[in-house]
């Protein structure tokens, strides 16, 4: 199988991170933070720094460094840890479920809900998020880029508007981190994203990374292994947002997979991605009846597109007997696919990683071209 | 200059391994451990180090680290 699904999570991943999950069962056995004795120290010293190595690449403090099981779950730990009754908020258009759903969820219990459009511009972009600030907007929660097409989102910008206006700016990094170099401060006071896709680590991992300037109201308590004598969650992060067991063995992982994008570079792996990805597009032009949905002005390495008027299920079928994965279908992502006009046939997504080749790109082609050959004259 | 050893406890493990990590960089010989009992009932986490105690507040004040409780207390500390 030829995998292009890197967009749902990485796969390959590196050895090294292999080789770290299996050191982590074979020999970070004692739970940590939870007690004194040398294995649970080791255990909290190893977590502590892949904490380290994570804040690094976000520009944070390492206890500002929330580990979580997925983006979603760390989104959940933002936005409503942020947002109550009769507070604003605005999201794009091009939301995740993992942010529409607590949004919209949020709304049901009063909080106020707007969403921005997003045009061919930035600039237009940008005043569209301008246009909907009222005086109660207490947050923006927006996408890095777009998990359907990879439109890459003025985040930037949009968070100096936030600064310069005292709103909460939390930013959906699922499919920004380790292909676009993005940190917390000026203006992005979180950034929230999965361990398992441009990070390389394991399943079940994801953070919260935070700049430490807004205290965040929790949604689950528990056992901390701190002031364990008093009712109330501990004020201090990470403690306060990380309730019960930490996942040791995935978060070794993941610092593995963050060492690789470090040593790769995330320049060096968003030029290589976005080479396949344009070679895949001028491959796609030739193609009779492809459509390829692309709007913006810069993109993260992922290509959406359909094959004449076929359901995007019925070409990713065919393309996994084929020997590729791709993604077709709706993406968790309802109010792209509505603002895209997508929702009929869904669309299929390309998104490599960095252990995809140009002559693998070409194979895929090939098959892209053969579906749209055999459609148009079935057997 | 006081070399003896002394224990600050802090609010978490979080806090201890940074404390230890920034005191180790400085030439501390240190150690993590539970906060002992007479320094707080409930579960924590603290710092055993060897060195200059007054200095090593500094450091880790400068870093943003709160010690809850010092083993010898300091002056100010003392009822």
């Amino acid at each position: 199988m030829i995998y292009f699904d890197n967009s749902a999570t990485t796969y390959p991943k590196p050895d090294s991170v292999a080789s770290a999950v299996y050191h982590a069962v074979k020999s970070l056995g004692g739970n940590p933070g939870r007690s004194g004795h040398k294995m649970s120290v080791k255990a909290a010293g190893a977590v502590y720094s892949v904490r380290e190595s994570v804040a690094e690449l976000f520009g944070a403090q390492p206890e500002n460094v929330i580990f979580t099981l997925n983006c979603t779950h760390a989104l959940n730990l933002a936005i409503k840890g942020i947002l109550g009754s009769g507070d604003h908020v605005i999201i794009s258009t091009l939301e995740h479920n993992a942010v529409a759903r607590p949004v919209h969820a949020l709304k049901e219990q009063g909080t106020e809900v707007s969403i921005a459009p997003v045009y061919d511009t930035d600039d237009e972009t940008v005043k569209a998020f301008e246009k909907l600030v009222r005086k109660n907007t207490k947050a923006v929660v927006c996408t890095g880029a777009s998990n359907v097409t990879g439109r890459l989102m003025p985040i930037k910008r949009i968070a100096k508007l936030c600064e310069s206006r005292g709103i909460v700016f939390i930013c959906d990094g699922a499919q920004t981190a380790g292909v676009v170099d993005m940190k917390v401060g000026d203006g992005i006071n979180f950034i929230c994203t999965a361990g398992h896709k441009g990070l390389y680590g394991t399943t079940g991992t994801g953070v919260l990374v935070s700049d430490g300037k807004y205290k965040l109201s929790t949604i689950i308590e528990g056992g901390t292994g701190t002031t364990s004598l008093e009712l109330s969650q501990p004020d201090d992060l990470p403690e306060r947002l990380e309730s019960g067991t930490v996942n040791t063995v995935g978060i070794m992982g993941l610092g593995q997979g963050v060492a690789f994008v470090r040593r790769m570079g995330i320049e060096n792996i968003h030029r290589k991605e976005n080479a396949l990805c344009l070679r895949f597009i001028n491959g796609l032009k030739r193609i009779d009846g492809v459509r390829i949905y692309r709007q913006g002005e810069h993109f993260v390495p992922i290509v959406a597109f359909n094959v004449d008027n076929f359901h995007s299920s019925e070409v990713t079928d065919y393309l996994s007997e084929q020997g590729f994965a791709l993604r077709g279908g709706y993406h968790c992502a309802a109010l792209a696919h509505e603002f895209y006009q997508t929702t009929e046939n869904g669309v299929v997504r390309f998104s490599p990683s960095v252990f995809n080749t140009p002559g693998q790109v070409d194979l895929l082609l090939q098959s892209i071209k053969k579906f749209a050959k055999l459609s148009k004259n079935p057997l | 200059m006081n070399d003896t050893g002394f224990i600050f406890s802090l609010s978490s493990v979080t806090y201890a391994i940074k404390a230890q990590s920034i005191l180790r960089k400085n030439g501390y010989r240190c150690e993590v451990i539970k906060t002992p009992k007479d320094m707080g009932k409930s579960c924590g986490y603290s710092i055993r180090a060897y060195g200059d105690r007054m200095k090593a507040r500094v450091l880790l004040s400068k870093q943003g680290i709160d010690i809850k409780s010092a083993k010898p207390p300091f002056e100010e500390d003392r009822i």
